[in-house]
């Protein structure tokens, strides 16, 4: 324990410090309120604040305890939030009276700093358990206000001493001064609390929405699928069936959005497993392999890119195996920065002179060239070995 | 004919040339689209289909119909009982009931469903239900 460095002893009449001693004891008060003040706008760890205010409030006075009491209005007391020079288990257990008649709860009823230069023979107060306990023989409390109007305030912060001397009016200043600081610390962590209250909220709402759009998507879906069971034509039963593919694959990755643990985003690995999972029941004759990298993607990508895997597999399906089953392949790489997909199948081969920027009538086709240059990348068809079709979509990826 | 779309209270009504009577299923889903889905599914699969949309609703058929052999139901549902609360009552009051359960929502962790129920998530295929549909059915 520091002993008190504060050279005073005179007697309160002609309290008066020596103007020697005056001015380096005010000039370290006012540094450590800089200090103080600097500390509480660095970190937003609000128990580290109030530590910081009471141990550096003691430097100040040259006393050996303080403490910050927070105000618990179900229990009308006050208890010890964080402190200096008291034995562990006083914070956050030891609680004093909030009435007029302590030291501190005077200080709160009132709002006036409160100095007690002879707590032993205080008659204005009794002095509370604690102090006595630890032969404290002199106080000041000063109230610690919330920033804002009307609010009760936070509580009270006190700075104790079991040496004789004497505290003035210019102490309680500077005391004061943490006081200050410390409400506007306060206020801010309420302010980022409620923000925090916010964004939750907002995320809550986000992941309603793509729930919502999803279970409407779904319902498509299913309308879909019945437009296409009532059809007589052939052909328009198959339009009607892959509108529905194409509506399903949408819903898959808002059904992932809603999941997911980021706000807007979604695990590749986990959307494209579902989705190869939906496209195997609809083709079970087939075998579908599917493998992707657990990468993160935003909504924006997934879509397009759900869409493309939705077209070529279903057009692998269709088109590559004439006589019988076959594989068809799923695969995502993250490289450099940049998603790699390629399926492909072992099958027919696509025709001789094959061009898919040939202006052509199929839809597929139409689709799956707006989606590449939506994810602003580039699709290329080539020759896969032994034999079949690749075809491999490689666009950027967004910075995390 | 997979498209009659006659929703019916009553299961073994429709006159069906086949041999013996189609298994009658019960479906239980409130969003309309979701439900002509499946059932037009099934029906085209050759089962005798019972619509209910809520957990009431099907609680009635279940007391009106004895040849009730599965109930595939959707757990996300209004009214006095979700889905969940509807197969734990069916097993209890109904046995033998097969039972298929199905969300877009929920996560089903062992334990949610009563014994011997199947769980498919949403969006599903039709390959899928019937596939579970049938294994059910065969078995009892």
């Amino acid at each position: 324990m520091t002993s008190e460095p504060r050279p005073v002893a005179q007697p309160a009449s002609d309290a008066l410090l020596d103007r020697q001693d005056e001015l380096p004891y005010r000039r370290r008060q006012q540094a450590l309120l800089r200090d103080f003040g600097t500390a509480a706008l660095q970190t937003r760890d609000f128990r580290q604040i109030l530590q910081q205010a009471a141990e550096l409030c003691a430097r100040g006075l040259g006393c050996s305890y303080a403490k910050v009491l927070e105000y618990l209005p179900a229990e009308q007391r006050l208890i010890v939030r964080a402190g200096t020079g008291w034995p562990a288990g006083t914070v956050d257990h030891v609680t004093l009276g909030a009435d007029i008649e302590s030291p501190a709860g005077f200080a709160f009823q009132t709002g006036r700093s409160v100095i007690s230069n002879h707590l032993q023979e205080e008659t204005r107060f009794r002095t509370p358990k604690l102090l006595a306990e630890h032969g404290i023989k002199r106080a000041i409390n000063v109230l610690i206000r919330r920033g804002g109007e009307g609010e009760t305030p936070f509580g009270v912060l006190e700075a104790d001493s079991h040496d004789p001397g004497q505290f003035d009016e210019a102490d309680a200043d500077f005391l004061a001064g943490f006081a200050g600081l410390l409400g506007i610390a306060i206020e801010r962590q309420n302010a980022d609390a409620k923000l925090q209250e916010a964004l939750d909220h907002e995320a809550l709402l986000t992941r309603e929405m793509s729930h919502r759009v999803k279970n409407s998507l779904t319902s498509v879906v299913g309308l879909l699928r019945v437009q296409a069971r009532g059809s007589e034509s052939v052909e328009v039963k198959n339009a009607l069936e892959n509108a529905a593919m194409r509506v399903a694959s949408i819903a898959e990755v808002h059904d992932h959005l809603w999941r997911g643990s980021k706000v807007g985003f979604v695990d590749l690995s986990d959307f494209v497993g579902h989705l190869c999972q939906n496209l195997q029941s609809s083709a079970p004759e087939h075998t579908l392999r599917c493998h992707s990298d657990p990468v993160i993607i935003s909504a924006d990508k997934a879509i397009p890119l759900g869409l493309l895997v939705n077209e070529l597999v279903t057009n692998a399906v269709k088109y590559a195996y004439v006589d019988g089953p076959g594989i068809i392949t799923v695969d995502a790489r993250e490289i450099d920065g940049h998603l790699l997909v390629e399926i492909s199948d072992e099958g027919a081969g696509l025709p001789d002179g094959f061009d898919i920027n040939q202006p052509r009538k199929s839809l597929g086709f139409r689709i799956i060239n707006g989606l590449v240059r939506q994810l602003m990348g580039e699709l290329t068809i080539s020759k896969n070995t032994p034999r079949g079709t690749l075809f491999a979509i490689r666009f950027s990826l967004d910075p995390p | 004919m997979a498209g009659t779309r006659k929703q019916t209270r009553f299961c073994g009504l429709s006159k069906m040339p086949s041999i013996g009577s189609p298994i009658c299923v019960l479906v239980v889903e409130d969003e309309m689209f979701t439900r002509m889905d499946v059932v037009e599914m099934l029906r085209g699969a050759g089962f005798d289909i019972l619509e209910a949309n809520n957990a009431d609703e099907a609680i009635q058929m279940l007391e009106q119909n004895s040849n009730i052999r599965l109930m595939f139901t959707d757990i996300d549902m209004p009214g006095s009982m979700n889905g969940l609360k509807l197969a734990a009552a069916v097993r209890d009051r109904w046995p033998p009931v097969g039972i298929i359960v199905t969300s877009g929502h929920f996560k089903i962790k062992a334990g949610d469903l009563p014994a011997g129920a199947r769980f498919i998530t949403k969006p599903y295929w039709p390959a899928q239900i019937i596939g579970a549909v049938h294994q059910l059915t065969d078995a009892a």
